[in-house]
Formats: C-alpha cells, sequence, structure tokens
C-alpha cells in the first residue's frame, strides 16, 4: 500500500504534508510485556516493549500487524497453529529472513551508513547468543500477573540504563596509535584513534535503537576490538593477526590485510571517500640519500 | 572377378565403423586437479583498485615499465586486459545495481585444471604444473599462437614485436616463486587480501565460508570451482559474473573434452588406415588373383579336353586305317589262296 495507489503525483504535490502527525488512537497501549498466550508452558522471560516508539519509528501498523491488528500472539502460538501459518511464536519474533520480526527488522536497521561501519563487517543473520536478556528482560511468565497492570514504565524491567555512553573518561581512550608495518617503504601511520571513537559516538547518540542495543557497556568499542573482552587495554591486533594465508587459520585475515579491510571496509561502509590514495593515510617516506 | 568401386568403399565404411569406439565421452576421464595444488581467490567485494597487484607482477617479472605509472588511476576509466607485457590488469564496473561504489575485477591467467592453450599446444610447451600453475616453455614454443585462439579466457598474448625471438606471454601464478615457497607477487602486495593464496580446496572453502557469513554480500557461487572444467584461480563477486565480464556462457567441460573425440581419431587415422588400405589393397589383389587361377584352370581344362578329342579321333582313324589295312590284306591273302588252290587242282 502506497499514497501512489490512489493519490497521482500531482494530487500528492496538491496535499499539504503534516509536519507532526497524531498518533492513530486505537486503544493500544504505550509500552506492553510481550508473552505468550500460554502462559503455562512459556519459560522464557517476557519482553518490555516500548510499543508507542515503534509507531513513532514506522509509517503504518502494518509494518508488524501483517493480517489484521490482532495481538501476535493471537495466531502465533508457541508451537505455531494453522492460523498463524505454522510460524511459531519464536520465529514471528526472531525470524532473520523477515521485515515483520523483531530480529528481522532490527538486522535491517545496521545498513544504515551510521551502522554499517562496524555492523557490515559482522556476520549476517547472527544475533547475539548473549543478547537474548538484552529484550527478555520482563518478569517471567509466571509471576506476571502480580505486576500486570501495576508498572507505570518499563524502566523498571530494565535493570541497566540503557544509554550508549562510554563509561571511560575520553583522557583514558587513546589519543592516537601509530602502525608500522610497513615502515620500510612509508612513514608509520599515525591513527586518530580517539577522534574515531568521538565521531562514532556521534553518530549513534541520536539514534534510539542503538543507544538502547549498544547498551551502557562500551560496546562500541568491539566494532574493531573484536572476540576479546571489553576493557581500557583491548589485545593488539598483531595478537591475533600475523603473517597471512595460515593454514591452520583459513579464515582470519593476517595483519595487512586485518588492517586494510577493517579501516577501508569501515570507511567504505560509512561512505568515507578519503582516504582514496595510499598517501591518505601512509605518509611517503623521504628518499634517503646515499653515502 | 574384379573389385568394384562400390564394393570398395562399403568395405571401407564397415572397417571404420568397426574402428570407431561406441561412447567416446566414456572414454574422457575428467581430471580434478593435483592434490594440494594452489590458487588464488579474488573477491571483488574487497577490492578496491589499487593496482598494487599489477605494480608487483611487473617488478617480480621484470616486465617494461608501463606507459602510465600504477598510481595513476585514471587507467581504469576504460577496459584493459593484459597483453605481451602486462600478465595482470584490474578493470572498474560501475554496476549501480548491485553496488554503490565501483566493482573492481583482477584479470589473469586462470590456470584451468585442463588447460586449452596446453591442450591446443602440439609442441607441448605448456605444462600444468603440480602446484597449479600453468607454466610456458618459450625454448619449446614454434609460434603457431593456437593456444591465443584455444584460451576460452582471451588471456596469452604473443610478442608481436620482438621480431628474433617472439615468445606467448601470461600469468605463470609466480610459479618460480612458489616452488620457493613465496606468494605470488600480485597476492603478496594486495593490501586488502582481496587476493587469498592458498590450496585449492581450502579456497573453495574460504569462498563458501564468506558467501554463508555475508549472504547478501555475495553472489552465490565460485566462479571457477566448475568453470572449463574448474581453474586455480576463482572469484566470488557481489555482482553477477556477467557485469563483470566474466564469461558465463563457458560450461563445466574443460577445453580438451571438447576437442579430445576428434583429436582422438587421429591415432586411428595414422594407425589405422595404412592397415585398412593395405588389407584392401591385398585383398583386392588375392580377389584378382582367383580370378585368375580360375580362368588358367579353364583355359588348361578346354585345351585338354580338345587335345584329347584330338587323340581319341586321330588314334580312331589310325585305328580304322589299321582295320582296313588288315582287311586288304587279309582279302588279299584269301585272293591268292583261292588262285592257289585252283592252280593245284590242275596240275593233279
Amino acid at each position: 500500500m502506497n499514497c501512489a495507489g490512489c493519490h497521482d503525483a500531482e494530487q500528492q504535490r496538491q496535499i499539504e504534508v503534516v509536519e507532526d502527525p497524531p498518533r492513530y488512537e486505537r486503544n493500544q497501549p504505550d509500552f506492553t510485556l510481550l508473552r505468550a498466550n500460554n502462559l503455562d508452558s512459556s519459560r522464557v522471560s517476557t519482553v518490555p516493549f516500548p510499543h508507542r516508539e515503534h509507531e513513532d519509528n514506522n509509517t503504518t501498523c502494518r509494518i508488524c500487524h501483517h493480517r489484521d491488528m490482532a495481538p501476535c500472539t493471537e495466531c502465533h502460538t508457541l508451537t505455531g497453529s494453522t492460523d498463524g501459518e505454522g510460524v511459531s511464536l519464536q520465529r514471528a519474533m526472531h525470524a532473520m529472513d523477515s521485515d515483520r520480526s523483531c530480529i528481522g527488522c532490527h538486522d535491517h536497521q545496521k545498513a544504515d551508513t551510521a551502522c554499517a561501519g562496524c555492523h557490515a563487517l559482522m556476520e549476517q543473520g547472527k544475533p547475539s547468543e548473549h543478547g537474548c536478556v538484552t529484550c527478555h528482560s520482563g518478569p517471567p511468565p509466571r509471576t506476571i500477573e502480580a505486576v500486570e497492570d501495576r508498572y507505570t514504565s518499563l524502566d523498571q524491567f530494565r535493570p541497566i540504563s540503557r544509554n550508549t555512553r562510554l563509561s571511560f573518561a575520553a583522557s583514558d581512550i587513546p589519543d592516537s596509535v601509530t602502525v608500522g608495518i610497513l615502515s620500510d617503504k612509508y612513514e608509520p601511520v599515525v591513527f586518530p584513534h580517539r577522534q574515531i571513537v568521538q565521531r562514532l559516538m556521534e553518530y549513534i547518540s541520536d539514534s534510539r535503537i542503538a543507544t538502547f542495543f549498544h547498551g551502557h557497556e562500551d560496546v562500541v568499542c568491539q566494532g574493531c576490538h573484536h572476540h576479546s573482552p571489553i576493557g581500557l587495554e583491548p589485545p593488539l591486533c598483531e595478537s591475533c593477526h600475523g603473517e597471512p594465508f595460515n593454514e591452520s587459520e583459513p579464515f582470519k585475515p593476517g595483519l595487512f590485510g586485518a588492517y586494510h579491510r577493517q579501516c577501508l571496509g569501515c570507511h567504505q561502509s560509512m561512505h568515507i571517500d578519503e582516504p582514496s590514495t595510499c598517501e591518505g593515510c601512509h605518509a611517503e617516506k623521504p628518499v634517503q640519500e646515499s653515502g | 572377378m574384379s573389385t568394384s568401386r562400390r564394393k570398395f568403399l562399403g568395405w571401407m565404411a564397415a572397417g571404420a565403423s568397426a574402428a570407431l569406439p561406441t561412447d567416446l565421452t566414456a572414454q574422457h576421464n575428467h581430471f580434478t586437479g593435483y592434490p594440494d595444488s594452489y590458487g588464488v581467490l579474488h573477491d571483488t567485494t574487497l577490492c578496491i583498485g589499487c593496482r598494487s597487484c599489477e605494480a608487483a607482477c611487473n617488478e617480480v617479472n621484470s616486465l617494461p615499465e608501463p606507459d602510465v605509472p600504477f598510481d595513476d588511476d585514471t587507467v581504469l576509466a576504460h577496459k584493459r586486459r593484459p597483453d605481451a607485457g602486462t600478465f595482470t590488469v584490474v578493470n572498474k564496473y560501475d554496476i549501480e545495481a548491485y553496488s554503490q561504489t565501483p566493482v573492481f575485477r583482477k584479470t589473469q591467467c586462470n590456470h584451468c585444471l585442463e588447460p586449452a592453450c596446453a591442450s591446443a599446444c602440439f609442441v607441448g610447451a605448456f605444462t600444468k604444473t603440480a602446484e597449479g600453475a600453468v607454466i610456458y616453455d618459450s625454448s619449446l614454443c614454434v609460434g603457431c599462437r593456437y593456444c591465443i585462439i584455444a584460451c576460452p579466457f582471451n588471456i596469452p598474448a604473443y610478442e608481436y614485436d620482438e621480431p628474433i625471438e617472439p615468445r606467448v606471454m601470461k600469468c605463470h601464478m609466480c610459479h618460480f616463486r612458489i616452488v620457493e615457497g613465496k606468494l605470488p607477487g600480485c597476492v603478496e602486495a594486495c593490501p586488502m587480501e582481496a587476493l587469498t593464496f592458498g590450496k585449492r580446496d581450502d579456497l573453495i572453502a574460504i569462498a563458501r565460508e564468506r558467501i554463508r557469513k555475508y549472504p547478501s554480500r555475495y553472489i552465490d557461487h565460485v566462479y571457477g570451482e566448475y568453470e572449463m572444467g574448474g581453474t586455480n584461480w576463482l572469484y566470488i563477486t557481489g555482482a553477477p559474473f556477467e557485469e563483470v565480464d566474466m564469461r558465463t556462457d563457458l560450461g563445466v567441460d574443460p577445453a580438451p573434452k571438447m576437442t579430445s573425440g576428434a583429436l582422438g581419431m587421429v591415432p586411428m587415422v595414422i594407425g589405422v588406415w595404412p592397415v585398412l588400405l593395405g588389407g584392401a589393397f591385398l585383398m583386392h589383389r588375392h580377389l584378382d588373383r582367383l580370378a585368375e587361377q580360375e580362368k588358367n584352370e579353364a583355359v588348361a581344362e578346354a585345351v585338354g579336353r580338345a587335345q584329347a578329342e584330338a587323340e581319341e579321333k586321330a588314334k580312331r582313324a589310325s585305328e580304322r586305317a589299321q582295320q582296313e589295312k588288315e582287311q586288304a590284306v587279309e582279302k588279299a591273302l584269301k585272293k591268292a589262296r583261292e588262285e592257289a588252290s585252283k592252280g593245284g587242282q590242275v596240275e593233279d
């Protein structure tokens, strides 16, 4: 369904654009606890769901309520039903290949230029195994009746204050990192580390989805400092990346490739055109006078 | 009895069909590559078109200095192909439907598992090495350039401006470096590891793993795994292969398989034809000889018969003459005896 289905382009131009459209009032909740309709069989903790925020970020209810306006659990039962075309609740919420599911839709948001710098380098279609509790932070299904209708916001169900903020002081973030693996041909690269961290934080600080899912921890650091614990002193790149084409680790790039893939991969994904030549990063080494 | 032209051709056809193998394709066993042979995987989604590979190739192979320096990317504005002084080139493709940034693809010899060039070369100047590289020996080359025509990827080039000893020029996967345990020049220079060097089987696994991890980034196909029977240089891309000038009409049969049927006839022609023709000749001669013999026998018989008849006739004539003679003698004797008896009676 789109505007052009009824109004041609000329008509559309004549319609005044409502800057701040009012909310559709259908007695929908501002927030709710998502749970299965069969609480006895359900084990996983409920999901505090900010319904209103999702309304604000979508143009139509049909993005999620794809067939009718009924709650998801009416058709999508724990094990699937005929009404839900056999799609279980688990799948309805987690299918990566669907725009209607929570995770499928959220996964698409990662393609945004502000996000793609880090996310394009990460494996696609793979939700974090440790991230369940980020969403499933509500009361367990068997105690839900005790809290039903007694909460006034979702904050109490979110033990972590979800706001992407670096817990490190700016002074703790190294200002620059010098990389000299090509110093036989070029001057060492002075990598503006702190500036890049701050720029990344700027890009995402206005995004509700980014601030929520990155949490309060310094997850953003893991965009580059991947596959290792978060901390002020993450492992050096060369701890893992060494000589290329190691037969025992065929999927891991060598150090030379890892640097370039991460730097240039991020720049490409974020549509940062510079640097366009080697010298953009690698200052040419002055020719040494012989003798 | 003599042999007619029709009979002769009939024998030839019968002989040829008996000598032909019933199923030519069953004869060809597809070569799936030397075990543990090396190759290179080119991932165009990683290539940034820096031309470091071209520069490194030029250096390690001591090729002539290019007209435009390697750090000048204006050459990417038009499509290039390898030539006598360039083993590899990178081309740029603007394919907005598939990629917001330009796609770069490197071109060089694909090092077929069963190379068309080697199968076309009648002096064996090309060798498929156990390391995977297809190498060329200019000391054997006679300059026929069949390899250039045979290559489905348009790779071998010829030193047309070399008047004394022109050579066929193409990438050799830096075979001389591989046997020393070094990387091919281009691979070593690639800053993005858009070129991965390794065993061909591992490269296919790496390619598949990348496609699995980034399904929206790649076309689900490893080019070179099966094309032309398989190649040691492999490719994965984000855009359809034809969009980056890679042939998708080649099929999965190696080049030698397409010609082995016809070329398989050559030994037959060389070996079987003399036997066949000789046999036909001998048979022809044998039949002629038989006919001659028959004729001679008939003549001999006829002559014999005539002789016998004549002898019989002569015998009969002489017998009759003898008889007549005896009768005449008998008659004369009888007459004399009668006269003698008549005279005696008178005297008595």
